[in-house]
């Protein structure tokens, strides 16, 4: 008798097998790690070790790459269903709800697992490169697995819990950043605390809540790579990071069975989120998004996109609390912030916070209009398409004030350093190398959500990420014998530049042909 | 000055219109003409390729070969001139499911470039016409398939456009919702619109539409008015006959008649109706049969011709 998950599996295999993604994803694969292996030979000479150099740039990029694989890839496990109303037809059929859980986040796990699987392979090249052991690979690629299998649960989780994509993703987010994070602040600040002698050593603070930090941090995919990659690594392949990720994951999935129910009892069509500016009343009025503006792009973008004013409050609160909590952590320590030390942090996370946001909103300003078929009504507003485009991502800029804030809070505080980060900026083609980078990135994010349904922002990580490698690669190769680090470079920020305007173009005229076949 | 004859006459002219998917031709000879303020009918069966026309005409397609002018505008080269002036309602509604029906409208009129004091009044007026006036704060998530379908009805005329293009207006409405929304196009079309409507079934249009373009497999099939369609080749033509006095040898006459195809009861124990070959005789011919057998005349019209055979001769059978 089939197994009632059978189906599912079936469904899944039969869409991998017709849609032309799979074959592009195992072969993208295949480039990547071809990639990993030339740039591994390319900085042999001057680096040595090409074999570790090979397997930590594969692992370190892999993990990350799950960690991303939780909010675009696993979270849309349950709520893909749910926002295509087909979650109530396959409760009909009678199977329980752990069937189909199991049907659901099982084949795409699966799917995950063989692209990692298929890596070993050409990893294990590493060892005859030179500079790391078989038990290394191994070991590495058992963190890797528990860690993709920690993720996928839990994705699932979020995706039991919310109704829409856009909400686990988010939850997703919130929950990684929290479990890989906060271990690591909350240690820094008890260490801190030890040292500046507020908290006593050895005390209750110390020994219960450092130890939990201790616990957490050792359960990360990130410090038992460090532990594996270290040379002379003699230790089990099955650590302490693989135990507790596969327990975590058994944990969440029993959790998202426990939850499924009564999560998935009422079916409707999720409407999109309103950037939370529905329902305010009061005093709080004021943060609704109120009459359309003269520049009704903008208008969208900001309150549909970017979260509107209420979510610029939250931002707002937020970003100080950061600030705030590392100036605590540091004066707990016995050594305060000064003025410069102070200004630099507030720059560096004003700057990282826009680069986060900037991505994200190019992911969503028309990958959601494309999910909600809305395509069609905002490509019909007598406007070129880049004037649409622009408009609304001018509405999302207006979001990102409290990110902007913060840097310009840093540039206040510390004006010489700013002047000194945009002179090297200016004058260093490294500088430009990683903002072409960063322009690239954002244009395959919109190009890719435009095209493909989920998974943008990851695939134009990988793609730029390799793209940056392969180019650097090549430049090495052809130009190696004749040029300086500073030409290579300054080559790169240029095939970088050109790509970015190329996926542009691209991305404006598939937004017009998605219109078009909406 | 042909030019603004052209205009004045016409709000829409399509010549040889050809797309296709990849490697499946939609369209391969799509041509019609839409006088300006009428209704016009889009007709065809599924797969026929009226949503791809429609999406040509709103400019969200570029047409593989052919021309079209909308309003005296080609619409590659003029498309904002286009956009500005037409009201596209796509099948699938496009709205954003998450804003109030107000600010939707608000939002739609602002990206139309319609200034904040005119706006309001604009779509007060634009949510009476639709009768939507009482649901103008629901979220557009929580209304039923008709109610959106009128809000994207009065989304396409919240910037005043001239031309209206509708794709399956009335598909997966109930009958009370059709008849509203057909009763609104009427009112449009009194205010001197262009209506320029799909539909997969004819007699939906029949009472609505002053012409019609019936298109199969990507080929126009017929362009023209309502009653150049229903005569059109028409070899036979049916008459419901209703006599005061109705004796045998009157219903003997007609089906002896040799130019008589068909004569059948009607409604009443009195009434026929009798279908003539119209090359072998006509109407006197008919009513002098019934005279010389002994029966009164009550009444006597023409039946229209069936719209479902027009459109079955028409089209071809099978699924493109």
């Amino acid at each position: 008798m089939a197994l009632p998950v059978a189906p599912f599996f079936k469904r899944s295999l039969v869409r991998d097998c017709r849609q032309g993604r799979t074959y592009l994803e195992r072969g993208g694969l295949l480039v990547a790690t071809l990639i990993c292996l030339m740039s591994a030979h390319a900085v042999a000479a001057f680096l040595g070790a090409p074999g570790l150099q090979l397997l930590s740039s594969i692992t370190g990029l892999n993990a990350f790459l799950i960690l991303l694989a939780g909010p675009s890839l696993f979270a849309s496990v349950v709520t893909e269903e749910k926002e295509d109303m087909t979650l109530g037809l396959v409760k009909m059929t009678g199977l329980g709800s752990l069937w189909i859980l199991l049907g659901l986040s099982v084949g795409r796990l699966l799917t995950a697992c063989m692209l990692l699987l298929a890596q070993v392979p050409f990893v294990v090249l590493a060892v005859a490169l030179g500079g790391v052991s078989h038990l290394q690979v191994i070991a590495a690629y058992c963190a890797l697995a528990a860690h993709l299998i920690f993720i996928s649960c839990l994705g699932l989780l979020c995706s039991t819990v919310c109704k829409r994509t856009r909400r686990a993703a988010s939850l997703c987010v919130a929950l990684i950043l929290g479990f890989f994070l906060v271990p690591w602040a909350v240690g820094e600040w008890i260490k801190a605390t030890v040292a500046g002698g507020v908290v006593a050593k050895g005390g209750f603070v110390d020994s219960v809540f450092g130890g939990l930090c201790e616990l957490a941090r050792d359960a990360s995919v990130f410090t038992r790579i460090g532990e594996v990659l270290t040379t002379g690594f003699s230790g089990s392949p099955i650590g302490f990071q693989v135990l507790a990720d596969v327990g975590a994951a058994a944990l969440l999935f029993l959790l998202s069975w426990a939850l499924f129910n009564r999560c998935t009892r009422e079916e409707g069509t999720p409407a999109p989120g309103r950037g939370g500016s529905f329902g305010l009343g009061g005093r709080l009025r004021r943060l609704g998004m109120g009459r359309a503006w003269r520049n009704a792009l903008a208008w969208h973008g900001f309150y549909f996109t970017a979260g509107g004013k209420a979510m610029m409050v939250v931002k707002f609160a937020l970003y100080a609390a950061l600030l705030a909590g590392i100036c605590a952590i540091s004066s707990a320590a016995g050594d305060p912030l000064d003025r410069k030390e102070f200004g630099t942090v507030a720059m560096s996370m004003g700057l990282a916070l826009v680069c986060l946001e900037l991505a994200v909103c190019h992911g969503r300003a028309f990958g959601e209009e494309r999910k909600s078929r809305t395509l069609v009504s905002i490509m019909l507003i007598p406007a070129s398409t880049h004037g649409i485009v622009y408009r609304k991502m001018l509405g999302c800029l207006l979001g990102m004030a409290p990110a902007l804030s913060l840097f310009c809070l840093g540039v206040v505080v510390f004006p010489d350093g700013f002047a000194e980060a945009l002179g090297t900026t200016v004058t260093e083609p490294a500088a430009w190398c990683g903002v072409a980078w960063f322009v690239l990135f954002c244009q395959l994010t919109a190009l890719f959500s435009v095209l493909l349904r989920r998974g943008g922002l990851l695939l134009a990580f990988v793609v730029s990420y390799f793209g940056i490698q392969l180019v650097s690669v090549l430049i090495i190769m052809f130009f190696g014998l004749i040029s300086s680090v500073q030409f290579g470079l300054l080559m790169v920020a240029l095939v970088n530049a050109a790509a970015a305007v190329v996926a542009h173009k691209l991305a404006l005229r598939l937004l017009e042909r998605a219109a078009g076949r909406e | 000055m042909a030019e603004t004859e052209e205009r004045a006459e016409h709000a829409l002219v399509a010549l040889n219109l050809r797309y296709s998917y990849k490697r499946t031709p939609a369209l391969q000879g799509v041509s019609l003409e839409v006088a300006t303020g009428s209704i016009h009918g889009f007709v065809g069966p599924n797969g026929a390729g009226k949503t791809t026309t429609l999406k040509i005409l709103a400019t969200l397609l570029r047409a593989q070969g052919g021309t079209v002018k909308v309003l005296g505008h080609d619409i590659v080269r003029e498309s904002k001139q286009v956009r500005d002036r037409i009201g596209y309602m796509p099948d699938h509604f496009g709205l954003y499911r998450q804003m109030a029906v107000f600010e939707c409208l608000d939002f739609f009129a602002a990206a139309y470039g319609m200034p904040p004091g005119k706006r309001t009044s604009v779509i007060v007026d634009v949510l009476a016409l639709t009768d939507m006036a009482g649901r103008r704060d629901s979220l557009v998530s929580s209304l039923s398939r008709g109610m959106q379908q009128r809000l994207s009805l009065a989304r396409a005329l919240v910037h005043d456009p001239d031309l209206l293009l509708l794709d399956e207006p009335a598909s997966g409405l109930d009958p009370r919702a059709r008849v509203e929304l057909m009763e609104i196009l009427k009112e449009l079309s009194k205010m001197g619109k262009t209506i320029f409507i799909s539909s997969h079934i004819l007699s939906e249009l029949a009472g609505l539409c002053d012409a019609v373009t019936i298109i199969d497999r990507g080929w126009t099939r017929y362009s023209g008015s309502m009653g150049d369609l229903l005569a059109r080749g028409e070899v036979e033509a049916t008459y419901l006959l209703t006599l005061t006095v109705d004796p045998p040898a009157v219903r003997e006459a007609l089906q002896q008649a040799e130019w008589v195809t068909a004569v059948e009861r009607a409604d009443g124990d009195s009434s026929y109706r009798v279908t003539l070959d119209t090359q072998r005789a006509d109407t006197g011919a008919l009513l002098r049969a019934v005279l010389d057998n002994g029966g009164v005349v009550e009444s006597f019209r023409v039946e229209a011709r069936d719209l479902s055979r027009v459109f079955m001769d028409l089209t071809e059978p099978g699924v493109p």
